[in-house]
């Protein structure tokens, strides 16, 4: 179990690796003179050239990038072309409120989805079943900027019970969350109800049955954890969509969150910034799919007996 | 079949499975849950203890006017459309950082709401000379660490401002500092510069403690010797001040305990923001919400006439530009009214020249919303066909009046594209004249000079001279009005210029904004000056 | 009346297959009424897409602005109301089809030819080949996919093109994943085997064996991925990233009718129910297709 887990601990430093590389491409492709851009026009050409060679950006792009790795290990991610501020601090600030909404989404999520899911699958056909899942489609095609919008006339607006913008309290945690949960929600719902309805078509869901078991009692000691194996898979999967969905959510409900921060620093052409944003989510995603691995692993035994 | 495997594994298994399962549920939910009820980490501040500054209180409903007020709110919200970019007031050069540094620091003189320089940090001062200025600061003057603001301070800041990229346009007449005493400093400039002293009302001639910026803090926690302390810097959410009691001047003294400046991009949401009470004074009200701040009888709407002219830039020194007929041309094709009904819904009049109509000297040209007669004069270029060039500016409300006047150019046969960026990266590229046109808006000081210097004097392309013209007769004219000390024959000059430039044609004025600022009615203070929100330190309940 | 016996030699017998699978398939997903329902919903929209012109000039009508008739309601001289600048925002929803239909379709192409070769190559080929381009798709999948399109947009610049390579390009690890496990459930089957006897080259066995008969699980992706990318246009166009000014995309109709969401939702709420169904109707066909060609259902 121990070196399953260590394992892909180690599985998860090339490709960490391999993302920065990455995305430090990608954005390299941008056009324009960062130096210029740091320095501000009134600067002389000669300040201008003197900075590029001082900052290496004369240097080609696999030496800037190893640059860029070195002073990563030392936590130095550059400074904002725009602030001056380092991209450290600027991250390290915003992160945790990107944090607090996509964990109280999820957490959302799964509430609202497993027992939907659970309901759906044991009353298959019924016509909470037909509506949840008609409502499961629904949710996954809506764009979360336009149900956001919806949510702010309904409830800011004509109802005045939340906040439209800000982080002020709990109050304006709540519709931003459930805008970005209701995507995820959808998705779970369905896979929790296809798996649910695969379990108790089992043989030995049928045993527990004729032994005269009660039928929550079957969920409950049975079907349950061994429909939520799949489902766990797609919770993770739902993770990276709503790291997506954040930087929607975040500029519709103005919330200060690195998603925010990454589309303004693209409008400034900070691009420092952006790396250290695209950087932070894509190990955010990393940590989560790794955790859902090893969950994973953890509760299926034939995992678990590969590594014994 | 696998499944079958766990049931038969022993009960002890089963039981720690589901418990992870309950586990990592409950986990989940309580992390979000408890992640959103916790408040967001207070930055440290080596301050007095903020313990006072509770959440509570900037959510507290106004009071009703009818009822005794027993506890009147003290802290107030200000809702700013975007974030402030530097907490040092030298570090920017934009109007929300600007309102943050008038709070936290002063200046040796400052502007009134009729736009008229008084002295703030100046007691008396004198010219000697044409070049000379020998200013004297008031003592006594305490910065935010307890330490007294000398003329030292004054030398520092000033030098330092000319060394800073974002505001060395401030004090570019300046030659040099010197320090005769403890108190008074005698500033050279390099020409005779009538319109000195407005130079030193810029945010960017604020006086900085030189110990605590030599201490390399950098504005982390900045210390000033404003009418307000510094509390915390949210990025992307808030800025927190608070009042300083030991304010030097007594009759000017910070009004609310706290103001918070909370960043709201959206416009509907400032405006709802504004109507839940959630803030209390929305800056740069939303256009097409004006007439809910106006109707709702808590929430009471500010107007009043700018000095800021929108208009249509075009780079002077690229093709088609370069010839004048096109920039006639343009000044007919652009259709005015309705631009200014989309991007200001009304709330201001039309530009008929390159600065506001109040200033000193001003002269309407003619131009006029013609389409035909601005075919004819772009056949007569030699641009029957028209042309197709690129828009650039940045802002949701000027984005607006691009697509307005892409719509306007197809008419003429001209065809472009928008090219929407970033405030602080648009200004840069401006300045380079990386554009072939923009739009842009230009709040004037009250001089003048203090404005059309910067924007069409040829010493400035590369600077803010955004249409790059580079025109000997502007030149001229401008130059001659700066060194002319009488009124009448000021303001001849001025005439004389705005005829020749709008015959010129460098750029097309779009229209003079009015400030548009919506409060709670029950709040006092609340004045506006052409650039918008003023003395903020005066608003209170 | 005796039975035509059908001939069947090497040549035919994929063709019949197909013929009878695609006949077959047809036949199953007439049965679910949601996916009817999908198809419905997405010829509607071809039809908008392909017969615009006919509803409305788009230089006229979608286009020009007519600032008198700024931000009215529903109408029955305008469908859906006026936008800000007077525009009437059904003609632009029409045409906005266009757009969302190309981009998604266009970026799921690149997506499949791109990351399909990769992923047939892998799992055809196995080993040290598949490894290697698994571990590479791996780097590319850490990103999420709509954070890599906007990165990608960012750094090339706002336009359609360049969405549509954005686009593509984050979902080519997807569709490698896709191509490789289809492949890799067909390549051990003996008229493969057959075939390599014959003496027939690998592209040939790749193009006329194998992906002929593992196509069902890629074209229940692919419709699904053309549903995701359209949400991913309405999405980087919203933020500024996408389709630029005049041309209508329900994205920036909807990133510029925010500001008028108090008095005027209708300039909001119609482009987003253009998304929603559009992208709602995608879902269900290829929900609807998922278990029409589930082998399992039979």
């Amino acid at each position: 179990m121990l070196k399953y887990i260590l394992k892909r601990l180690l599985m998860l430093i090339p490709v960490m690796l391999g993302v920065t590389f990455l995305v430090y491409f990608i954005i390299s492709l941008t056009p324009g003179d960062p130096a210029a851009m740091i320095l501000g026009t009134s600067a002389t050409q000669e300040s201008v050239e003197a900075l590029r060679e001082e900052m290496g950006f004369n240097d080609p792009t696999i030496v800037q990038y190893g640059n860029y790795m070195k002073n990563l290990l030392t936590g130095d991610m550059g400074r904002s072309y725009s602030t001056g501020k380092t991209v450290l601090s600027e991250v390290t600030q915003r992160f945790p409120n990107t944090f607090k909404l996509t964990f109280s989404a999820i957490g959302l999520a799964i509430l609202i989805s497993i027992p939907i899911g659970v309901i759906s699958a044991t009353r298959q056909y019924s016509i909470f079943d037909n509506v949840g899942m008609i409502f499961a489609l629904v949710g996954i095609s809506m764009p979360s900027f336009w149900t956001g919008l919806m949510l702010i006339i309904l409830f800011s607006l004509k109802l005045g019970w939340f906040p439209s913008s800000g982080m002020e309290g709990f109050k304006s945690l709540i519709l931003p969350a459930f805008t970005l949960a209701i995507a995820a929600t959808a998705g779970i719902t369905r896979t929790m109800r296809s798996s649910m309805l695969e379990v108790i078509r089992q043989d030995y869901i049928s045993t527990a049955k004729a032994k005269g078991v009660s039928k929550f009692n079957i969920i409950k000691k049975h079907a349950l954890k061994n429909a939520l194996i799949p489902a766990i898979t797609v919770i993770g999967l739902q993770f990276g969509v709503l790291l997506g969905g954040a930087v929607l959510t975040e500029t519709v409900f103005s919330w200060p969150g690195i998603g925010r921060l990454m589309v303004e620093s693209i409008q400034r052409k900070d691009t420092p910034m952006v790396l250290g944003c695209v950087i932070v989510f894509a190990v955010a995603f990393s940590i989560v799919n790794l955790v859902v691995d090893i969950l994973y692993a953890f509760i299926d035994p034939r995992i678990r007996a590969d590594y014994n | 079949m696998p499944f079958k495997y766990i049931l038969k594994n022993r009960k002890g298994e089963v039981k720690m499975l589901r418990k992870v399962f309950v586990f990592m549920l409950v986990l989940s939910l309580v992390v979000g849950m408890l992640a959103g009820c916790s408040s967001p980490a207070e930055e440290e501040t080596p301050e007095e203890s903020t313990e006072e500054a509770s959440m509570e209180e900037t959510e507290e409903e106004a009071t009703e006017e009818g009822e005794e007020a027993v506890e009147v709110q003290t802290d107030i919200a200000i809702a700013l459309n975007s974030d402030i970019t530097s907490l040092d007031p030298q570090g920017h050069n934009d109007t929300k950082s600007e309102a943050v540094s008038f709070l936290l620091f002063n200046r040796l003189f400052r502007l009134n709401t009729d736009f008229e320089y008084v002295p703030d940090l100046a007691e008396s001062w004198e010219q000697p000379s044409d070049t000379e200025w020998v200013i004297k600061i008031k003592e006594g003057v305490m910065f935010h660490n307890g330490n007294e603001m000398t003329s030292e301070d004054v030398k520092f800041s000033l030098e330092r401002s000319i060394e800073q990229p974002k505001v060395e346009h401030v004090l570019a007449e300046v030659e040099s500092i010197e320090i005769v005493d403890d108190y008074t400093v005698k500033i050279t400039t390099k020409t005779a510069f009538a319109p000195f002293l407005y130079s030193l009302v810029h945010a960017g001639a604020s006086i900085l403690p030189k110990e605590y910026v030599e201490s390399g803090d950098e504005f982390k926690n900045p210390i000033g010797s404003g009418p307000y302390t510094f509390v915390e810097w949210v990025s992307g959410d808030k800025v927190v001040v608070k009042k300083n009691p030991d304010y030097f001047d007594a009759d000017n003294m910070g009004q609310s305990e706290m103001i918070t400046f909370r960043v709201i991009p959206e416009g509907a949401s400032r405006t709802i923001a504004l109507e839940t009470g959630e803030v209390d004074v929305v800056q740069e009200l939303a256009t097409m919400d004006m007439n809910k701040v106006e109707d709702a009888d808590d929430l009471k709407l500010y107007e009043k006439a700018s000095t800021r002219v929108d208009f249509f830039a075009m780079n002077n020194e690229k093709e088609p530009f370069t010839n004048q007929k096109v920039r006639q041309a343009m000044n007919y094709a652009i259709n005015k009214d309705a631009i200014m009904t989309v991007a200001i819904e009304g709330a201001g009049e039309e530009a008929k020249s390159v600065l506001a109509p109040s200033m000193l000297g001003y002269k309407a040209s003619d131009y006029e919303y013609n389409v035909e007669k601005a075919k004819e004069l772009l056949a007569e270029a030699g641009y029957p066909d028209g042309f197709s060039t690129t828009i650039t500016t940045s802002g949701d409300d000027r984005k607006r009046i691009a697509e307005i006047i892409q719509a306007n150019l197809m008419e003429v046969g001209i065809t472009t594209e928008i090219d929407m960026l970033e405030w602080g990266t648009f200004i840069d590229m401006a300045m380079e004249g990386g554009h072939e046109t923009l739009i842009l808006g230009w709040t004037s000081n009250p001089d003048p000079d203090a404005t059309l210097t910067p924007l069409y004097y040829s010493g400035n392309i590369g600077g803010f001279n955004f249409s790059r013209i580079d025109d000997p007769k502007v030149d001229e004219l401008i130059i001659s009005a700066r060194e002319e000390l009488d009124l009448e024959e000021r303001k001849a000059i001025y005439n004389e210029f705005h005829e020749y430039i709008m015959d010129q044609a460098p750029i097309v004025p779009l229209f003079v904004k009015n400030n548009v600022v919506g409060a709670n009615a029950g709040l006092k203070g609340v004045e506006l000056s052409p650039q918008g929100l003023w003395n903020i330190e005066k608003i209170h309940y | 009346m005796a039975e035509k016996i059908k001939t069947v030699n090497l040549k035919n017998k994929n063709e019949v297959a197909k013929r009878s699978l695609m006949a077959d398939t047809w036949r199953r997903l007439k049965k679910s009424k949601t996916a009817i329902l999908g198809l419905m919903l997405i010829v509607m929209f071809l039809c908008m897409a392909i017969f615009a012109p006919l509803i409305g000039d788009y230089n006229e009508d979608a286009l020009k602005m007519n600032i008198i008739e700024r931000l009215q309601g529903p109408s029955l001289d305008h469908w859906f109301g006026t936008d800000e600048f007077g525009r009437d925002i059904f003609i632009r929803i029409v045409y906005g089809t266009r757009i969302s239909l190309f981009v998604g379709l266009i970026s799921v192409s690149i997506a499949l030819s791109i990351g399909g070769f990769f992923g047939a190559i892998a799992g055809y080929y196995g080993g040290q080949i598949d490894h290697v381009i698994m571990r590479i798709l791996d780097v590319i999948l850490a990103i999420p996919v709509i954070l890599l399109a906007i990165t990608i947009v960012a750094a090339l610049g706002p336009s359609m093109l360049n969405l549509m390579i954005a686009i593509g390009v984050a979902n080519i690890p997807g569709f490698a994943r896709v191509v490789r496990a289809a492949v890799l459930s067909v390549k051990d089957e003996e008229f493969i085997e057959a075939a390599k006897a014959i003496g027939a080259k690998d592209h040939i066995i790749i193009l006329k064996h194998v992906l002929p008969n593992s196509m069902a699980p890629i074209i229940v992706y692919a419709t699904l991925k053309v549903a995701t990318a359209i949400m991913a246009t309405a999405s980087l166009s919203f933020i500024g990233l996408g389709v630029q000014p005049p041309t209508p995309e329900w994205g920036s109709m909807l990133s510029s009718g925010r500001a008028y969401i108090r008095d005027q939702m209708h300039i909001v709420l119609f482009p987003g129910l253009a998304i929603v169904l559009s992208v709602l109707s995608l879902n269900l066909i290829g929900d609807g297709l998922r278990d029409a060609l589930d082998p399992k259902l039979k």
